[in-house]
């Protein structure tokens, strides 16, 4: 399941740079393509050192754009991931398969022999 | 059969204060004890230990409970390792505990872990001063760890867990990135379970793993991280005879 920021033009995503602290406003857009991996590196940085110390996400560049897929604990944690992805991939495509926590009580024990 | 309810890598923090506890509650229909598998804070400071002490406080179950790299991130595991036990969880690194389950001394052996990859494709003691004191932390570790295992087989416990965050094994490792390896799990761990003898191993850590595996001596893994289980927790039974915990020991 996409959950947003597909297909992001290459002026930037929708919800734009500048929501929050670190972000480098112009740094994408003239950069060459081969550059992508270090700034997937850069925002894996990010994701840990920040308020989520998320690195649980793999984040990978897929042809032209860039995956990330993993679970998150909530909503707004997902959502998070998304916005710090895209201040920190301004013109790149991000495709987004998050899936959020399930914390319900299981159905039945593996038994084991 | 002894219920063993496991879960890791829940990463509290106060935005996700309550989330488990619904779950939580319900585990005395479930489980006669729950492991926690480390990376239950996110940064590990006492706030965030504190909301996961609020998640397990008065259950009706035992709780046992190692610490992840997530819990020392802040470089306070003592203080992450006190609010846990105010609120009467069990906090073991290189110790045991034994839980008696009608009757039967269940034992539970814990320990962090640390990397350094697994046989064939692990860092050695060797060269700079860093690289001697990573390889050097997981021995310890692990050393710890086989200590522990043997003081619950001598001090009579029909099962034996293994609880640890880092993974003994790469078979729950498969989804991860195999370049990463090293830094999640180090065979020194299974070599320690193999060689003292266990009835299950439990995990977390590697958020994008898969729950089953077995070490080489046929000590089964489980990998709780909770990503990987998509459950608040994870529940196994185990039979009670002590096969599997005296195979290692033909003496
Ligand atoms: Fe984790
Ligand atoms: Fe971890």
């Amino acid at each position: 399941m996409a959950t947003g920021h597909d297909d992001t033009p290459m002026n930037g995503p929708a919800d734009g740079p500048g929501g929050g602290p670190g972000g480098r406003p112009g740094s994408g857009a003239a950069r060459p393509v081969a550059h992508t991996e270090y700034r997937i590196a850069h925002l894996e940085e990010r994701l840990a050192r920040g308020d989520l110390a998320e690195l649980g996400m793999r984040i990978e560049a897929r042809g032209d754009a860039v995956h990330i897929t993993g679970t998150a604990s909530t909503a707004a944690d997902r959502e998070a991931i998304l916005r710090i992805a895209a201040l920190e991939l301004p013109g790149v495509s991000v495709r987004a398969d998050i899936a959020l926590a399930d914390v319900t009580a299981p159905d039945r024990p593996e038994e084991l022999s | 059969m002894i219920r063993v309810a496991a879960v890791g890598d829940i990463h509290l923090g106060p935005d996700s204060r309550g989330l488990l506890r619904p779950a939580f509650d319900t585990l005395p229909d479930h489980a006669d004890l729950l492991l926690l598998a480390g990376d239950l804070t996110r940064h590990g400071t006492p706030e965030e230990a504190r909301v996961v002490a609020d998640e397990v406080a008065g259950l009706q179950v035992p709780v046992v409970a190692v610490l992840g790299n997530h819990d020392h991130h802040a470089e306070r595991p003592g203080d992450v390792t006190a609010v846990l036990r105010d609120a009467g969880v069990t906090v073991l690194e290189g110790e045991g505990t034994v839980v008696e389950v009608d009757g039967v001394r269940v034992g539970v052996a814990g320990t962090k872990g640390f990397g350094g990859g697994f046989a064939g494709r692990s860092g050695s003691e060797f060269g700079e001063p860093e690289m001697k004191a990573f390889v050097r932390h997981t021995r310890g570790l692990a050393d710890g760890l086989r200590r522990a295992l043997d003081e619950l087989a001598e001090g009579g416990c029909a099962v034996r867990i293994a609880l640890t965050h880092f993974s003994p094994v790469p078979d729950t490792l498969v989804g991860e990135p195999l370049e990463i390896y090293p830094f999640l799990g180090s065979y020194l761990l299974a070599e320690a379970m193999d060689d003292s003898g266990a009835d299950l191993a439990v995990h977390g850590h590697a958020h994008l793993g898969t729950e089953h595996g077995i070490t080489s001596g046929g000590v089964r893994v489980r990998n709780v991280a909770q990503p990987v289980i998509r459950r608040a927790f994870a529940v196994y039974g185990l039979p009670v005879d002590g096969s599997r915990a005296s195979a290692a020991h033909p003496s």
